[in-house]
């Protein structure tokens, strides 16, 4: 591989039309998307830049380690999973937050908060995707809670007992009352960054700049 | 899994096969030789010391990363996650009588706890650490050191990264950032949080010219520029005494022939509260991780009660090796020069003395197997010289 080749890792799925739609934009992104989506490489050999297609989750991963220099993952994946990376840009788009969400019937339990609950009730559990989110805002408060890990459809754990509250990512609160929950608390905003390994952006800065400006003008 | 607990390794760790174990003993070898003949003497310590000796020094970026485990007669231990800290150990209970400064050099292996699975755990260090020498000559040399180690090693196209803590402070003191924010600013910079620290700089009460030079400074990278942008910057004394000692490592990078390679951050942040001035990094493409850091800590030997000023740098060198292995491709084993067979027992001990007194890697044929075998078995080794020797 060239070294002064830059590695942009792209998240796939929702955000991935906006991503390359900046990137078009900015004349960065001069390859057509396949429309069956299997191609995980592409490259633009004039202006030596590949783009890998990668999961939303992984595009942390890619880049700490290197194997890619540049990515856009959402401040929610940055939160969860701690990677030692730099965020460059803040892309403006994504945007969702992590919130506290309880029964709504269940409402009038919590309305001095987690804490007023936990001074009436033994035992707090949270259903989250988000463990590492979870576990630390409920530290920050003092609060002793349990937090259990689920894989997806989080929404199902107080409905059946299995947790008194969930920590969730909500774009527009529409699954929560769908599902007859109600936020309680806000614990963090989200939207699209801009990501870059450490190393890369400082030993591919000169290329990087220009790049990086372009992207940032155009979000 | 059929073979668990059998051939499995825990993650984190790894072997090193001949050609890769033979490369690192040669980094490990020539880095040595170079610390020595600067006058750095080799220490050894242990793998594992009393926890409550060590953890209270640590870096805070090394505290949460501890391997933990409680001995035979119940006291805590750690396996040592660094080499500063147990030299400073050293020097502080048992070398603290001798004439300053005090130079010492180590290679050694170190263990972290790495939340992200497909870190290593354990790996390899090399660095020196000069003891008692207060100006910013002794972070030269110590900088100095650390680039001619990546030279040394065969590491092409690094680059040096220095900052200084006291710089940095100054600057976000005279931006009028209240200590509150000067903490939350410098979290931000050391996680390379761009968008919270351009978020501190819009929100501060600087000029619009300003701000753009302030949201500017974690992507400079130059020299003599950069250090005239900070002069104007900085008011309090601690800084510019700072911005002094940065000015003259860089004049002496330059001297050393690594001007080139060399550029000021002051953003650079090695955890916070640990490093007391300069600080360095050093990157090559292609490896995600620092290859190579450093800088000064002042503070350190206090708390092993011997206050004395110290600086010095570890070299990774599982990242060294990997910065080569890009550069190419495959370790070499070592081929043996020779292969000795015969039935002529005294003669071929004779040869074979002689050969490696000269040098050469020779291969005495134990296989009491027919001739043939053995001589067909050194050609499909590829050992260039075959001798036999009868009675």
């Amino acid at each position: 591989m060239k070294e002064d080749m830059i590695t942009f890792a792209l998240p796939k799925g929702r955000l991935l039309p906006l991503v390359t739609g900046i990137l078009q934009e900015a004349g960065l992104f001069n390859v057509d998307m396949e429309k069956d989506g299997r191609r995980l490489i592409y490259m633009d050999e004039e202006k030596q830049l590949r783009y890998l297609i990668c999961r939303a989750a992984d595009v942390p991963t890619f880049v700490e380690y290197g194997a890619a220099d540049l990515g856009v993952a959402g401040k929610d994946v940055l939160l969860e999973q701690g990677k030692d990376i730099c965020e460059l840009a803040d892309l403006g788009f994504g945007k969702c937050k992590f919130v506290v969400a309880v029964p709504s019937s269940k409402l009038d339990l919590y309305r001095g908060g987690l804490s007023g609950y936990l001074s009436r009730f033994g035992q707090l559990r949270v259903a989250t995707k988000f463990p590492r989110v979870a576990e630390s805002y409920l530290r920050s408060r003092g609060l002793p809670g349990e937090v259990i890990k689920l894989s997806g459809n989080i929404e199902l754990a107080p409905l059946v007992g299995l947790a008194e509250v969930i920590i969730d990512l909500v774009s527009t609160g529409r699954t929560l009352s769908e599902n007859n929950l109600a936020a309680i608390d806000e614990i963090a905003g989200a939207t699209a960054r801009l990501v870059a390994n450490r190393v890369s952006y400082r030993v591919k800065y000169e290329r990087l700049r220009s790049f990086i400006e372009t992207v940032k003008k155009n979000r | 899994m059929e073979n668990s607990g059998t051939v499995l390794m825990p993650g984190g760790v790894r072997d090193l096969l001949p050609g890769e174990a033979r490369c690192k003993r040669e980094v490990e070898n020539s880095l040595l030789k170079l610390f020595c003949s600067c006058g750095y003497q080799e220490v050894v310590t242990p793998t594992f010391e009393y926890y409550d000796v060590l953890a209270p020094a640590l870096n805070d970026l090394l505290a949460g990363q501890l391997y933990r485990f409680i001995d035979d007669r119940g006291q805590i231990m750690i396996l040592r996650p660094d080499m500063t800290t147990p030299i400073a150990r050293l020097v502080g209970t048992r070398l603290n009588e001798q004439d300053l400064p005090q130079r010492f050099c180590y290679a050694a292996n170190v263990f972290r706890r790495e939340s992200h699975s497909g870190r290593q755990r354990e790996y390899y260090q090399t660095g020196v650490e000069l003891l008692g020498a207060a100006g910013a000559g002794a972070d030269a040399e110590v900088i100095g050191l650390a680039a001619e180690s990546m030279k040394l090693a065969g590491v092409k196209d690094f680059q040096i990264t220095v900052g200084h803590v006291d710089v940095l402070t100054g600057v976000l003191r005279g931006a009028g950032f209240s200590s509150a924010e000067q903490k939350e600013a410098k979290i931000a910079l050391s996680k390379k949080d761009m968008v919270k620290w351009e978020g501190l700089v819009a929100g501060s009460q600087l000029s619009a010219v300003r701000k753009k030079d302030f949201a500017a400074l974690p992507y400079m990278h130059g020299g003599a520029e950069v250090l005239d942008l900070l002069e104007g910057l900085i008011r309090d004394e601690p800084a510019k005494r700072g911005l002094d000692c940065l000015r003259r490592v860089w004049k002496a990078l330059s001297d050393y022939g690594f001007g080139a390679q060399a550029g000021i951050d002051i953003t650079l942040l090695r955890g916070l509260g640990y490093y007391t001035g300069i600080v360095f990094e050093c990157y090559v493409a292609g490896v995600g991780y620092p290859l190579c850091g450093g800088g000064r800590y002042d503070e350190l030997l206090a708390k092993f009660g011997y206050s004395c000023p110290a600086t010095g740098f570890a070299l990774t060198v599982d990242r060294v090796l990997e910065a080569l292995e890009k550069q190419s491709p495959s370790f070499e084993e070592r081929r043996p020069d020779y292969f000795i067979t015969g039935d002529d027992l005294s003669s071929i001990a004779e040869k074979a003395k002689e050969l490696r007194e000269n040098g050469f890697i020779v291969e005495v044929d134990i296989s009491e197997s027919p001739r043939d075998d053995a001589v067909s078995h050194a050609s499909r080794k590829g050992i260039p010289h075959i001798l036999v020797m009868e009675r």
